[in-house]
């Protein structure tokens, strides 16, 4: 497909750019047309090779030297030693690459912190067997009172007759005789209560999701809150289908800015050689009207600052009339997200359908004397979606945090370990509140990025 | 190097009379100042202006019009900041292969080191000391921190972020 220039007038841009908004409506109705006849078929059969590829993934760092065939083959999950066939089946052409990319129905990977997937782990404890099962409720209660479980409280106290007296390091010298030593000195009351003590393992943390809770109940009951955003979040389905389609669309448009610069140097630009430059392209999209914001491509060969990210977070700043770099061409504040006016004839060229441009930039002074609610306009990256064509390094990971961006969804990992995975652990993204309203459980999320894996790759049907 | 550390906690008392976080950073080449900046992220509307930041801008710029290879001539700058660098901005300093950075007190909630050591994420790392008039930086933090940040809505102050 061949991408026609159009040599236009600010005016006729701006007339252009008011006539696709109109446009807008009809054509939302149309994605949604076509939203309707996708299926999740085939989710299942890619979940089975998410789960390999993830699990190699976290094994450390990657050989930074495989060739661009290895790169390819490792992005699609398909790296195994022996076999050479399947490598050649990927697409060759701009044109097929960009359209799987677009109508892959391939889930989106929610990238959680690596004790989502480990085996839980456990700590020891000695429990007593009570000889007599009406007394179990007094013991417990007193245990309760005299020893706390503390770090343990995810624990049930009893199980059946057996009941969870203290973790073993509570003791020096581990024999029957000093355990009973021991109840004897502090809770005399129980000195006949338990028949025998035993050593057994129970899980060391709280289960997070279900599939934990089922591998403590094997040993131990813990007390476990089901949490459906976490459960979904585990089993890559907290998108819906059209949530999907409209994610990739958002992704392509990254590719497609990619593709936009690239092109200027390497007329004859393949796939391969996006996966194979150091550069990076943004998408910053509002959810809420599904509109783009800003959109950046790398700048990091001449400043090693301006990555995409940084850029586009620049851009967001420049349509709320601020912005530090000196980077865009246009005028009208509410495009400037989209730095040149090339690019922006470009994408709505390309992308007839949809909205370009930010939400008026309401200040807080005008706000308080039109009394409107902070709602009423955009604050920083607060509540925004961001789309990268690569896994984000630590820098643009921590500003896109800083920066209240609610959704990051990026396509390839990259090869330099970032360890998105770490950075999950240590800064609370997916940190959940829980309370408790009437005897009923309340979750509510916390306002924090949360970070998905958009699984493009390269495909091949 | 305490006085230039003083020079940094100047410029973070400036960005305090503008009612920014009070963070400042002084860049060194050999003897020489070469960039000093505080935070400018209200003004700017982009969270991520921090000190360093744009101290990292302004040494660009400069190798830019004098045609100085940037890549060798950050090896030999050292790194003044009242507060230590957040992940971002720690990332971006190793990203550069600076020299040194120097500190005053810990940032406990986004530290590059105390929080997340970003330093295991880079093959080449800086040498990094803190505690260097940690007092006056933190004094200045707590004064910030004391009034809210006029820029924010309402319903927006609590998030704010410290650097
Ligand atoms: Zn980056
Ligand atoms: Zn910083």
């Amino acid at each position: 497909m061949e991408i026609t220039e159009v040599e236009l007038s600010t005016n006729e841009v701006i007339e252009g750019i008011k006539q696709a908004d109109k446009q807008f409506q009809t054509g939302q109705e149309k994605i949604f047309s076509v939203l309707e006849t996708v299926k999740t078929e085939d989710n299942d059969k890619w979940k089975a090779e998410d789960k390999e590829l993830s699990t190699g993934e976290k094994n450390g760092v990657k050989p930074q030297n495989s060739t661009i065939k290895n790169k390819l083959a490792e992005q699609s999950g398909e790296l195994e030693s022996s076999s050479s066939s399947k490598r050649m089946k990927y697409p060759e052409t701009l044109e097929s690459f960009m359209a799987n990319l677009v109508e892959s129905k391939r889930p989106v990977k929610a990238i959680l912190s690596d004790d989502y997937y480990r085996p839980m782990s456990f700590t020891k404890v000695y429990v007593g067997q009570v000889k007599n099962v009406k007394d179990l409720s007094k013991i417990i209660l007193l245990l309760n009172q005299k020893l706390p479980l503390k770090d343990l409280s995810h624990l049930k106290r009893a199980c059946r007759k057996e009941i969870i007296l203290f973790p073993i390091n509570h003791l020096n010298c581990q024999t029957h005789a000093s355990i009973q030593y021991y109840i004897e000195e502090h809770m005399n009351e129980l000195r006949d209560s338990f028949e025998y003590f035993k050593i057994i393992d129970v899980p060391a943390v709280a289960p997070k999701i279900r599939k934990q809770y089922v591998e403590c109940g094997r040993s131990w009951s813990c007390n476990f809150h089901p949490n459906k955003y976490l459960e979904k979040l585990y089993a890559d389905e907290l998108f819906s289908p059209t949530e999907i389609v409209q994610h990739r669309l958002f992704m392509g448009m990254a590719f497609e800015i990619a593709i936009y610069y690239m092109k200027k140097d390497k007329p004859t630009l393949e796939p391969y050689d996006i996966l194979n430059a150091n550069v990076n392209a943004t998408v910053v999209v509002d959810p809420l009207d599904q509109s783009v914001v800003a959109v950046a491509f790398d700048n990091r060969e001449n400043h090693p600052v301006q990555h995409s990210c940084m850029l586009a977070i620049d851009n967001v700043a420049k349509t709320q009339t601020g912005g530090a770099w000196d980077t865009c061409d246009i005028d009208s504040v509410n495009l400037r997200g989209m730095c040149s006016m090339d690019l922006l004839l470009h994408l709505k060229h390309k992308y007839p359908n949809i909205r370009i441009g930010a939400k008026k930039y309401i200040s807080k002074s005008n706000l308080d004397e039109k009394k409107l609610s902070a709602s009423d306009s955009p604050y920083l990256c607060t509540g925004f979606y961001i789309y990268m064509i690569r896994e984000p390094c630590v820098m643009c990971a921590m500003g896109t945090y800083i920066n209240g961006i609610l959704c990051h969804i990026w396509n390839w990992k990259e090869d330099i370990p970032c360890r998105t995975q770490d950075f999950t652990l240590k800064v609370p993204r997916f940190e959940v509140e829980v309370s408790v309203v009437n005897g009923a459980v309340v979750y509510r999320r916390r306002e924090a990025t949360s970070i998905f894996r958009i699984d493009i790759r390269f495909t091949h049907r | 190097m305490v006085d230039i550390m003083k020079k940094a906690l100047e410029l973070a008392s400036e960005a305090l009379a503008a009612q920014e976080v009070p963070v400042g950073c002084v860049f060194t080449f050999g003897s020489d100042i070469i960039a000093q900046s505080r935070n400018t992220v209200n003004a700017t509307r982009n969270p991520t202006r921090h000190a360093e930041i744009n101290c990292i801008d302004t040494v660009l710029e400069y190798c830019k019009l004098n045609s100085i290879d940037f890549k060798a001539y950050f090896k030999n700058v050292t790194v003044y900041v009242t507060v230590e660098p957040c992940i971002m901005c720690a990332a971006a300093l190793n990203n550069l292969n600076v020299k040194e950075v120097i500190y005053g007190c810990a940032n406990d909630r986004f530290g590059g080191k105390t929080v997340l050591d970003v330093n295991d994420f880079y093959e080449h790392n800086y040498m990094l000391t803190g505690n260097l008039l940690a007092d006056d930086a933190m004094a200045l933090l707590k004064q910030f921190y004391k009034g809210t940040n006029p820029n924010a809505p309402d319903s927006k102050v609590k998030k704010q972020s410290l650097t």
